[in-house]
Order: C-alpha cells, then sequence, then structure tokens
C-alpha cells in the first residue's frame, strides 16, 4: 500500500530523511517512531504529496507522489502534526467544507458526515461551534476531517500529542476502531505507550535513517534476543546479582532499588529453575514475573537517543 | 440542481468552489461584517452631505443650477470617500487570506486535499471581490440621489462605478497575490499597503515629471500628450491583454491530451501572443491618435487614486482635456472621458487578471518545496 524507495530530503546542509526504504502492505498498522526531529514529520509529508523529495521515489494506494500527486490526495487521509481549526464554524461545516474539497457530491455528505461524528464520538456535537471542543475533541475532529473521503491509507503525525491522558486514551480508541476498519496506518509517534498494542508492525528512523522495521514480535525478538525476568528479594540483592551472572541461562543482569532485572537466554518454559536456583541459594525471593520486550524497550535498544532533543 | 452547477464547474473549468462558499460562511456572517458595512455607508454618507450641507447652510435662495453643482460636489465626495475607503479596506481584506491559513496552520490540511492552486486562490480572490462589490452596491442609493439632484449624468455614475469596481479587483488581486508569498499575514498587508502607496506616489510623480518635461521642450505651460506617451499609456494594456489571452489560448489547448507536451504549449502561447496582440494593437491605433491629441495633464489619470474621481471631476481633467482639444478639431472633451475610462478600465482588468495568474503559479510553487 506503501512503498517508499530511497526517498531522501535535504534542506540546505541538513539532510532530514536519507535513503530510506519501507514498505507497508494493505492494513498494516505500522509505528513510525523515532526521536523529535528524526525525520517523521518530513516523511510522512513527502508521502502525503505535500512536500517534493530530493531522491528516491514513494508509491502510495498504488501511485507515484511525485507524478500523480491527485490521485494519492485522494486515497490519502493526512492528520498533521500541528495544526489550527477555522474559528466560528460548526462542526458538520468543518466537515461538510473538507469533503466539498475532497470532491464529495453533496447529496452523499449529510451521511458520510454523520458516519465519521458517530466513529469519533462526536455525533451530538454535530451543531456545536468548533471553538468550543476541547483540545481533545479537535485532535478527534480532526481525524474525523481525515475520515471524511473514505481513504484507503491513513498518515497520521503524532496524533495525540500535546493531550492529557484521557483524551489520549480516547484517541488510542479511535485508532483501534480505525485499525479495525482494515485501513492502513502509518502512525508516528514519540510516546510509545499510545502505538502499545496498536500496531503490528514498526518501522523506527533516527537522524533520517531507518534503524530497523519489521513485526513487533519480529523485532522484539531480534533486539532482546530472550525474555526479560523481574526478580524481587527481600535482602542481600547485590549479592544476588553476582549469583544471577553465574547462572548460564541469563545473559544480563541489572538492579534497581531492590529490583533486579535479568535477561533470560535459556529454554522456553525452563524460567522457572532460575527460581529454584535463587531459592536453593538461600534467597529470600518475594517476586518473580516474567516481561515481554515492549515497544518502548525496542525503542530505547534500537535508537541512540541522539535527536532526543531536536 | 446545485449539484449539477459543481459538477459543470469542474467539468468545464476544472474550479472547486468550496473555498470562496467557505470563506463566505466564515466572513460574511459574523457581526464584524457587517459593522464593516455600516462604517462603510456612515463614512461615504457623512462625507458625501456634509459639504452639501454647509453649501445649503451658506445660501439664502437655491437656484437649479445651484442644484446641479451640489449634485456634483455630492458624487465627487462620494466618489473619492470610496476609492479611500476601497484602498483602506480591501487590502488588509485580501492580504490576510492565505497568509492567516499559513499562520494558523490551516493552509497544510487544505493542501492535503484535491483543492488546486487555482482553487484556492481563485477562490480566495472571489470572496474580496465580493466584498468589494457588496461596499459598492450599498453606496448606489447614494449615488442616485446625486443624479436626482442633476449636474451629472448616469453615464458618469456608471463610469466611475466601474473604474472603482475594477480598481477594487486589481487591489484585491494584488493582496492576495501578497498573501500567497509571504509567510505572515502582517507581512503581508503590509507589503499591500507598501504597494499601493508606491504606486500612488510613483504614478503622480511621474505623471508630474513627463508634464514639466513637456513643458520645457515645448516651451508652453499646457501641451499635449503627444504620441509617445499616448503609445505607451495604450500600449501596456494592449500587450498585458495579449499576453493574458495567449495564456487562456494555452490553458484551453491543454486540455486537448494530444496538445499537452511542452513544446506544444509554448508554441500556442507564442503564436496566440502575436496573433492577438496583432489584433488588439490595430483596435487600438484610433485610441492612440484621440490619446495623442489629449492634455498631459490626462496622465495624472493613471493615478489610482484620482481614476474614478477623474470620472466626475470638473475641474482638473476636465480643462486640461478642454485645453488639449486642439482648434478646428472636434474631439468632444466628454468623449475622450470616455476614452480616458474604457483605457483605465482595461489597464486595471488586465492587471488584475495578471496579479492573479501571478498569484495562482506563486502558490504553487511556494508550496511544493
Amino acid at each position: 500500500m506503501i512503498e517508499i524507495r530511497g526517498l531522501t530530503k535535504r534542506y540546505g546542509d541538513l539532510t532530514a530523511v536519507d535513503n530510506l526504504w519501507l514498505t507497508v502492505e494493505r492494513g498494516d498498522a505500522v509505528a513510525f517512531i523515532g526521536p523529535n526531529g528524526a525525520g517523521k514529520t518530513t516523511t510522512i509529508r513527502m508521502l502525503a504529496t505535500l512536500l517534493e523529495p530530493n531522491a528516491g521515489t514513494a508509491r502510495v494506494a498504488g501511485y507515484d507522489v511525485l507524478e500523480e500527486p491527485e490521485e494519492v490526495r485522494a486515497r490519502v487521509g493526512y492528520m498533521p502534526d500541528f495544526f489550527g481549526m477555522y474559528d466560528d464554524m460548526m462542526v458538520w461545516e468543518y466537515l461538510d467544507f473538507f469533503a466539498a474539497a475532497h470532491r464529495v457530491p453533496r447529496s452523499r455528505r449529510p451521511g458520510l458526515i454523520g458516519d465519521v461524528l458517530e466513529l469519533t464520538d462526536l455525533g451530538p456535537r454535530r451543531d456545536h461551534s468548533v471553538n468550543s471542543l476541547s483540545r481533545g475533541m479537535k485532535q478527534r475532529l480532526c481525524l474525523a476531517k481525515t475520515l471524511v473521503h473514505d481513504p484507503d491509507v491513513l498518515l497520521l503525525d503524532e496524533p495525540a500529542s500535546g493531550l492529557d491522558p484521557r483524551a489520549r486514551m480516547e484517541v488510542r480508541e479511535l485508532l483501534r476502531e480505525l485499525c479495525k476498519l482494515e485501513k492502513t496506518l502509518l502512525i508516528s509517534s514519540h510516546i510509545l505507550p499510545e502505538l502499545a498494542g496498536l500496531c503490528n508492525k514498526i518501522a523506527i528512523i533516527e537522524e533520517g535513517e531507518l534503524v530497523t522495521s519489521g513485526a513487533v514480535e519480529d523485532i522484539s525478538a531480534q533486539l532482546a534476543g530472550g525474555k526479560q525476568l523481574l526478580i524481587d528479594v527481600c535482602e542481600r540483592s547485590v549479592e544476588a546479582c553476582q549469583f544471577l551472572t553465574t547462572l548460564p541461562a541469563v545473559a544480563s543482569v541489572v538492579e534497581h532499588d531492590s529490583r533486579i532485572e535479568a535477561v533470560y537466554h535459556g529454554e522456553a518454559g525452563q524460567e522457572w529453575q532460575v527460581l529454584t536456583a535463587l531459592v536453593q541459594a538461600g534467597f529470600k525471593v518475594r517476586g518473580f514475573a516474567e516481561e515481554e520486550i515492549d515497544l518502548e524497550t525496542i525503542y530505547v535498544r534500537s535508537t541512540r537517543g541522539l535527536g532526543a532533543d531536536g | 440542481m446545485v449539484e449539477a452547477l459543481d459538477r459543470a464547474l469542474h467539468a468545464t473549468l476544472g474550479f472547486n468552489p468550496c473555498v470562496t462558499l467557505h470563506e463566505l460562511r466564515l466572513r460574511m456572517r459574523v457581526g464584524r461584517a457587517f459593522l464593516l458595512l455600516f462604517l462603510y455607508v456612515l463614512v461615504a454618507s457623512g462625507a458625501m452631505l456634509l459639504p452639501v450641507g454647509f453649501e445649503l447652510a451658506a445660501q439664502h435662495a437655491y437656484s437649479a443650477r445651484m442644484m446641479r453643482d451640489l449634485g456634483r460636489t455630492a458624487l465627487h465626495w462620494l466618489v473619492y470617500t470610496q476609492i479611500t475607503l476601497i484602498f483602506l479596506a480591501l487590502p488588509a481584506y485580501a492580504a490576510s487570506t492565505i497568509a492567516a491559513e499559513r499562520e494558523k496552520q490551516t493552509l497544510e490540511m487544505l493542501r492535503a486535499t484535491l483543492l488546486s492552486p487555482w482553487d484556492v486562490v481563485t477562490g480566495k480572490l472571489l470572496v474580496v471581490l465580493a466584498f468589494g462589490v457588496v461596499l459598492l452596491a450599498t453606496t448606489v442609493p447614494l449615488a442616485a440621489w446625486c443624479l436626482m439632484l442633476g449636474g451629472v449624468s448616469p453615464t458618469e455614475v456608471l463610469r466611475a462605478y466601474l473604474i472603482m469596481a475594477a480598481t477594487a479587483a486589481w487591489v484585491s488581486a494584488l493582496g492576495v497575490l501578497l498573501s500567497a508569498t509571504c509567510q505572515r499575514s502582517l507581512t503581508a498587508i503590509v507589503a499591500t499597503y507598501g504597494t499601493l502607496i508606491g504606486v500612488a506616489v510613483a504614478t503622480a510623480l511621474s505623471a508630474y515629471v513627463i508634464f514639466a518635461w513637456m513643458s520645457v521642450v515645448s516651451g508652453h505651460t499646457r501641451t499635449q500628450m503627444g504620441p509617445t506617451a499616448a503609445v505607451v499609456l495604450v500600449g501596456i494594456p494592449v500587450v498585458a491583454t495579449a499576453w493574458l489571452g495567449a495564456l487562456l489560448a494555452r490553458w484551453v489547448v491543454q486540455r486537448v491530451p494530444a496538445l499537452r507536451g511542452r513544446w506544444a504549449g509554448r508554441t500556442v502561447l507564442v503564436v496566440a501572443f502575436l496573433v492577438l496582440l496583432v489584433i488588439v494593437a490595430a483596435r487600438a491605433g484610433p485610441l492612440i491618435v484621440k490619446m495623442s491629441n489629449a492634455g498631459s495633464g490626462t496622465l495624472l489619470l493613471v493615478n489610482p487614486y484620482l481614476a474614478a474621481a477623474s470620472m466626475v471631476e470638473e475641474t482638473v481633467p476636465r480643462s486640461l482635456i478642454d485645453s488639449a482639444t486642439p482648434p478646428g478639431t472636434t474631439t468632444p472633451a466628454r468623449d475622450l472621458q470616455g476614452y480616458v475610462c474604457s483605457i483605465l478600465l482595461w489597464l486595471y482588468l488586465t492587471v488584475a487578471a495578471t496579479l492573479w495568474v501571478l498569484a495562482a503559479n506563486i502558490y504553487a510553487r511556494r508550496e511544493r518545496t
């Protein structure tokens, strides 16, 4: 659905996106993550035909972004990271305008607007002024706007940035709904919990270069090479750490305030042996749990944090 | 019905009117628009009625001739005030259209839709023009009152309003052009007012300089414009018209898939330009002869501030035109005023159209990098 081949964008001396290759299949929900200034927005804007690349090509829904921008725009819903709202306008008028801008015939607009309002939970606000909406509602209205011409591909740039936790949760629920509609999603974010459990694929970008991409499970296995064990001992935690490093199935051990994080390399299903060994060695184990590698860990491990402040 | 109109507009002109409708919704229904209209009529009628009131209060007896003079004075003030108000109100309105969207970060989303640069720029320009037409229309009853007093003919009133509408058109197009160029609306507004002041000062100064130069050369204080100035004055709109016509011809031809190539487009442009230039120049020939007979003071009429007022102005241009009517020739002054009106209309509308085309091109280029 999205095919990026060697995409490059330079602003003067700065290379924002450097030879990026990425393929997104139909129905995929891709978490496009990286620190601020990594080139996420630049990539998304090039895919939305708003920015001309210096080199490389990109095809969205089978159309080239440079050669057939109209065809691409007709099939893409784009939500920018920062956006303004027109004042003195009602919610339905706002959506009607964008539907008209996408040449949706007049007779079809009321039905479509009703649908997207229902999906974004803004139905009761249909006749309210856009000004009166809260930040979270505006974000949802912007999402409704990107859906109003029924696009196949959604390019969402930081869809939940600057929202309070509740509003962020609402946006996440909405994105989950969109995944069910079998749209192809490319969601950029630097806030990871936002995308956890939502996306089936992941692409990590840093300093304009793709660090890694693929299915979430594949990458977590590839990066971690094992499971993370969380061990809690009542006392002698330093000694427990030293003991754990002597076990062949444990790769690395880190200790924070008597909580021990150990990476388990041994046979799957045999983690209990670590617990048995600890108990037999006389350690008072208070807690023992295993943790799947999450998106955040993948992100932290794969990026070097170079552009984190940029 | 409306849907069929949408489809027809898109099929024939490739134009999507949603930007215009959207802007009309945003701008015209708010209280500000009505307040602005009210103030406009208030200032225009005040500026027109006050001098008339003073004149009436100073007189003890009234005659038909005096009423006719009053009618002319009133219309004169009405037109001057309206030109001033148009120069004050429309540039800010036009210059804030595109730049304000850029500033408010709404333009990005607009660009991601199927709206073409033409749709956006034309849509915005049409709204500003609509506002200008509404402003002018509100004062038509005041002009009718001047007509009732006598002293001015309906033709003069019509000419004055046509020139004002054409002025509104090019001022709006200039504002939209600078709005498409500038990043911030404040910059666009300042640039538009700056350009307008520059144009007003430059045209007035150059007219005076040419006038003085002609006086020195000829040794007379009052002289005719002469063929050179007339050729320049009529020539600019002639070339501009041919150029715009050629652009239009290319646009039409490029709808034909077989002729869409780069070289075909250029060839059409050049051929159409040359053909149109010959046709329009041939039509403009007699006008050049008539204009060269006019007083050199007529040059002052290219000053946008004086143009509309000169259509009803009794003193400056008429006396110059009269004085320039050579003995033995039969060019009546009023007739010349008609020619001046048509040249100015021609000039302003071609300028407006050029600025409009430029705005769409600049917008398209700017938004792709």
